[in-house]
């Protein structure tokens, strides 16, 4: 008996290590402690794309152009900016601004970390590859020559963080983290950047201080002095530490939680519509599918991808699983994009004996059995959402096995191309649909950052044509029209299943207040506490 | 044998428990007969029925009398079928541990020398391992060696095998020590003397007299495979979340208790509570009764 009790108490201290990290920091109005379901990928500005990153990143260092509250583009380390030329942008920089290692901030920093996020390594590629020459005019100015006129480049700049050339040069971190071979560069886990906060230390998957930056250039809504970003990939714990007061404002919250977490004393919600569609994508660039049952690759098949659009529902999806926080839609890109139009996001109708019908068209009356990844950390409810369309495909014949796994094992795959049926959530940044068809429709070519994210392996010369056009019609309304035959053709072709706009969901103590941007990234700018 | 039946009747607990194990043994074996759905098959399961409260509750239906998961499954069946999979999980892997331990048992303690030192000093190295820990190492293992989908499909057999291995120490000292004991006994010399061979006298000879602590041993460590699975499926290093047993009913339905849905959790983890009482139980019965020295 005393062994079974011993064993007991182990096997419950290692599955509580396993989702909890012991907070150490009180509730003090001199400390943001930040919880989110998953840890930034790196401290590299340039290595890894996703939000969480980003909004840890962006503490730290800082883009030419930022957004305000209202999501206008404002000054950022860049005081102004002027497109002199279509295909010249003149950047004047701030004065004053130092890095945190006290080394001043200037052109040369600028020019470097352009073509920092330009090399093979980065995932920003698609932010900087239409830049064809980035030159220091003098110590404040700098000159961007695009190759084609670029009416987003403001925009894209938001995106591209500024690192110190003297620190990265004697530290040997030029080129970004490769994160494809799992690299490991100082710059992973030391930062020298402009921003509000400095990183006191990091344990990457565990804890990550931040501590106030005195000589920060720069306004922010409050002083608080230090910034504890703790990543609880389990849901229930992490909302059970905001309800017990152990964090102050959370990142993910699962829909199921929302009304418990309004009703809760002392704690708030605040939301707001997501930019990013959650969406399922197919290996269409392999002959031969490689974690499937099946010879061939059924997914090249269109009446395939239309039976599997016909079988899942997104109206239950919304209702059941998000509880009525999310938008079901028909299109890949949400309403605030340029491009969005609202007659082809009508929701795809389910119809179980035409999907069948399909599936017998193609070929496949029997069906076949795939595997379906799935991050398990990366979009509200996604292991419940790929299990409900693991149900709602197992009537057409398409049995679906789960490949659960979190965001880090998960984004490497999709990297690769190394999937045959994926769940995906894309942002467009800057509100224009341009930027989902050049960096997701198009065929991939990492030099001018095309494709970069068209995970699918999908290559189309007539596809690539409709968007080669429509991001080189600079007037607003012609290149509406054009985005618009792009995304008509993406729905014919049923390239992608696209399910919802998840809600941004911030849960909070009372006394913690920030704004929630439209497109997700947590700006530590706006937070405030009491 | 007629003993522990007598015993058994002037125990009323023991007997409560038995029989309490036996519907679960049933419903392990013929989950069909017991379970109102087949939870298996994706077809006959509707997005739609989701979340559905006990009958008790309002919106309560009776054609799921405790209620749905957040897939819309029949938690009954869903609890039927997992305790299948626990059930055959934990037995399986205490057979495996049963069988490395009483043979390394058998052959140190009836060899002794270099052998015994090497056998028992591997028992006390593993000894200072966490049960867990094994479990999770032999599962890390398995998902390098084979990658993650194929160890989906393995995982009954990877948990079995960490079951197995992480168990197998207290076997084989018990039997060690039984042995060492036996093997100086008349009836082993005797046996030795007229020729028959070093394996029929390990096996013939010594191992049923080794036996009832084996069984005792075994019983209880049943307990505590079933919640080594369930703890492993828990934090999902075990059975895939898409399959029904009891660990990975639980933790899905871990996730809807702060929202209100407790049943997706509490009821599988009373059911997987009640079992493992029972056999502790059993277990404590049967050493009692089988000791000797106690009777």
């Amino acid at each position: 008996m005393k062994t079974y009790c011993q064993r007991l108490a182990l096997a419950l201290l290692a599955s509580s290590a396993l989702s909890v990290s012991a907070p150490v920091f009180a509730q003090s109005s001199d400390t943001l402690r930040l919880a989110a379901q998953a840890d930034a990928g790196t401290m590299d500005p340039h290595a890894q794309n996703t939000q969480i990153t980003l909004s840890i990143q962006s503490m730290i260092y800082e883009p030419l152009v930022m957004r305000d509250a209202d999501q206008q583009l404002i000054g950022g380390l860049a005081a102004s900016w002027e497109n002199v030329e279509p295909t010249l942008w003149r950047f004047a920089l701030r004065e004053g601004v130092t890095f945190h290692d006290g080394s001043a901030f200037s052109a040369e920093d600028v020019v470097y970390s352009i073509t920092r996020a330009k090399a093979p390594t980065s995932q920003f590629a698609g932010f900087v590859g239409n830049i064809a020459e980035v030159r220091a005019v003098d110590d404040m100015t700098v000159e961007i020559v695009t190759t084609k006129p670029d009416a987003l480049m403001a925009d894209k700049l938001t995106y591209v963080l500024m690192i110190d050339s003297a620190w990265a040069e004697a530290n040997s971190v030029g080129q970004p983290q490769d994160l494809r071979n799992n690299q490991e560069t100082f710059a992973v886990l030391n930062t020298n950047g402009t921003g509000p906060f400095k990183l006191e230390s990091r344990e990457p998957d565990t804890r990550t201080v931040l501590v106030r930056n005195a000589d920060y250039w720069g306004e922010t809504a409050d002083d608080f002095e230090r910034v504890v970003f703790t990543p609880i990939s389990s849901p229930p714990t992490r909302i059970a530490a905001l309800i017990s007061d152990e964090v102050d404002l959370v990142l993910d919250v699962p829909s199921q939680d929302v009304q418990r977490l309004e009703s809760t004393e002392g704690v708030k919600v605040l939301t707001r519509n997501d930019t990013r569609t959650v969406f399922f994508g197919f290996d269409l660039g392999s002959e031969d599918l490689e974690y499937a049952s099946v010879e061939g690759n059924p997914f090249l098949d269109v009446k395939v991808r239309q039976a599997v659009a016909y079988a899942i529902d997104a109206e239950a999806i919304s209702q059941r699983i998000m509880r009525g926080l999310s938008r079901p839609t028909g299109m890949v890109i949400s309403p605030d994009n340029l491009g969005y139009a609202e007659d082809l996001d009508a929701v795809h109708p389910v119809d179980i004996e035409k999907a069948k019908a399909l599936m017998v068209e193609a070929g496949y009356p029997d069906g076949f059995r795939v595997t379906l990844d799935c991050p398990t950390d990366s979009y509200v409810n996604g292991d419940q959402i790929c299990r409900a369309v693991a149900t709602m495909l197992a009537p057409i014949g398409i049995q679906l096995d789960l490949n659960l796994l979190p965001r880090a094992q998960f984004l490497p795959k999709l990297w690769e191309r190394d999937t045959s049926f994926y769940i995906m959530g894309f942002n467009s940044p800057y509100f224009d649909g341009t930027y989902f068809a050049e960096t997701v429709l198009m065929t991939q070519d990492q030099a001018t950052g095309e494709g970069i994210y068209n995970y699918s392996g999908n290559g189309d010369a007539e596809l690539d044509a409709l968007v080669t056009e429509a991001k080189d019609t600079l007037d607003r309304d012609g290149r509406a029209e054009k985005l618009k035959a792009v995304y008509s053709w993406v729905a014919e072709n049923q390239l992608y299943v696209p399910v919802h706009q998840q809600l941004i969901v911030y849960a909070m103590r009372d006394r913690v207040d920030t704004n929630v941007r439209a497109d997700g990234w947590f700006d530590i700018r706006f937070a405030t506490i009491e | 044998m007629r003993d522990l039946f007598r015993a058994l009747r002037r125990a009323p607990l023991a007997f409560i428990s038995l029989i309490v194990v036996l519907i679960y043994v049933f419903a392990a074996i013929a989950p069909g007969l017991l379970a109102p759905y087949e939870v298996f098959d994706l077809t006959k399961i509707s997005l739609m029925d989701s979340f559905i409260p006990p009958v008790w509750l309002d919106g309560g239906d009776w054609r799921f009398p405790l209620g749905t998961d957040d897939q819309g499954r029949d938690i009954i069946s869903a609890t039927i079928y997992g305790i299948r999979i626990s059930l055959m999980v934990s037995i399986a892997g205490v057979i495996l541990a049963l069988l490395i331990g009483v043979v390394a048992g058998l052959v140190a303690g009836f060899f002794g020398g270099a052998f015994d030192a090497f056998l028992m000093r591997i028992a006390d190295i593993q000894l200072t391992f966490p049960a867990i820990l094994i479990a999770v190492l032999i599962d890390g293992v398995a998902r390098a060696a084979v990658g993650q989908a194929a160890r989906d499909q393995l995982s009954v057999i990877v948990l079995i095998i960490a079951i197995g291995l992480s168990g197998w120490v207290q076997y084989a000292r018990s039997v060690r020590a039984a042995t060492l004991v036996e093997r100086e006994r008349q009836y082993v010399k005797a046996a030795r003397l007229i020729g028959i061979s070093k394996l029929s006298i390990m096996f013939g000879h010594i191992l049923p007299n080794v036996l009832t602590a084996v069984l005792v041993l075994a019983t209880i460590h049943l307990a505590t495979a079933i919640i080594l699975e369930a703890t492993l499926s828990f934090v999902g290093l075990g059975i895939p979340p898409t399959t029904p047993s009891l660990g990975t009913l639980i933790s899905i339905g871990n996730g809807f208790l702060l929202s209100g849905e407790w049943w997706m959790a509490i009821f599988p983890g009373a059911v997987l509570a009640l079992l493992v009482l029972c056999v502790n139980l059993l277990g404590d019965f049967l050493r009692d009764a089988l000791n000797p020295r106690l009777r």
